[in-house]
């Protein structure tokens, strides 16, 4: 009786261990991109990428959104990159800094496929699960991007002090946008 | 009777505890900075690095940008993407003694493939960066996993910083991907 009471501590450790290596995962760029993948009628998705505007800004003016989101066994990996958002003053000159964010591991980032074709990706932008923020995907038949539909997100340039609604409009066709101003370098002084 | 069982969960959370104490030691405050750097043959191979540190926590990022790259329809674009790195992962770790920082990052699983940052600061507060130094990084920005072909003979880079605050415009346009790609 006593081993067995061992092993359900032991099992017990492995998952605290298991659940501890998942948000543990490093962010890494991945040289061969698996495609998406038609399962048993279920569809798999591995990677997509999209760019988003602020809503009212189609020429991308006020910044560049860029969403990568890609699963990988189970886990699913959101970086957020802004580019483009051309409001830091240099010498009087405007300019901006790219950034990123990532949202990776248990409390940060959930994704459910809620149909076949079609995933609920729900991300965290605060701690304690709080300030939720809704990424809905539907891909086609040729697994390819059809829509996407984006809620809850807030500046993340404001964060943690403010709380500030942001409404993306997802980009339909590629397009290719030069910087409107330069990007910031910051030296050794 | 469960003197065993609290004995196994005791040295579970040391296992725990201990496969991480090594990631990130003399951190007793939050500090952060960002520094732009170029490849040490190519100014416009420029990689800037936030570096973000909490007690017991680090984060590295590596964003790309100022360079021109191919795309496959010909056009000239510039990249988006960069990576992140964690002490919460087993690729980084952070040790900082007096006002220097040491990241020591793993490009690869088991330990291969180190590379260090050191960043001095001009002071205990930590708020002003005196020098950078960044050798012996992969020209890509993979993490090795197991299984990944490894190409030994990769080029390694050093980064130097640049000096003074630099705007610089990019020559050539992103390339937005759009949901009918």
């Amino acid at each position: 009786m006593k081993y067995v009471a061992d092993l359900i501590s032991c099992v017990f450790i492995l998952f605290i261990l298991t659940c501890y290596q998942s948000t543990a995962a490093p962010a890494a760029n991945i040289i061969d991109l698996p495609d998406n993948k038609w399962i048993n009628n279920k569809l798999v998705i591995f990677d997509t990428r999209f760019s988003a505007s602020l809503s009212g800004d189609n020429n991308f003016e006020k910044g560049i959104y860029v969403f990568e989101l890609s699963s990988r066994s189970g886990s699913w990996y959101l970086t957020f990159y802004s580019l483009n958002e051309c409001n830091v003053d240099v010498g009087g000159v405007n300019s901006f800094e790219p950034k990123m964010v990532r949202w990776v591991g248990l409390n940060r980032i959930e994704g459910n496929q809620v149909e076949d074709n079609k995933f609920k990706i729900t991300v965290y932008q605060n701690e304690y699960l709080q300030l939720p923020a809704n990424i809905l995907l539907a891909f086609d038949k040729d697994k390819k991007l059809q829509s996407v539909e984006l809620s809850g997100f807030v500046d993340q340039n404001a964060l943690p002090g403010r709380v500030i609604p942001i409404e993306y409009k997802p980009l339909l066709d590629k397009e290719y946008k030069y910087a409107d101003c330069p990007v910031l370098l910051r030296g050794i002084e | 009777m469960f003197k065993r069982q609290i004995i196994v969960f005791l040295l579970g959370f040391l296992a725990i505890f201990q496969a991480n104490a090594f990631n990130t030691t003399g951190i007793e405050f939050p500090f952060s900075f960002t520094i732009a750097a170029h490849e040490k043959n190519d100014e416009n191979a420029i990689r800037i690095f936030h570096v973000q540190c909490s007690p017991g926590f680090c984060s590295l990022e590596k964003y790309n940008t100022g360079m021109c790259i191919k795309h496959q329809d010909g056009k000239l674009t510039s990249p988006i993407g960069g990576v992140e790195i964690t002490t919460n992962s087993d690729f980084l770790g952070g040790e900082l003694v007096n006002s220097t920082l040491k990241l020591t990052l793993y490009q690869g699983t088991h330990h291969i493939l180190p590379t260090t940052i050191i960043a001095t600061f001009e002071n205990e507060s930590l708020t002003k960066l005196k020098s950078f130094e960044a050798n012996e990084f992969q020209t890509n920005n993979h993490i090795y996993q197991p299984g990944d072909a490894f190409d030994a003979d990769l080029d390694k880079v050093e980064y130097v910083p640049f000096k003074g605050n630099i705007l610089k415009k990019l020559d050539c346009p992103f390339l937005l991907p759009g949901i009918n790609q």
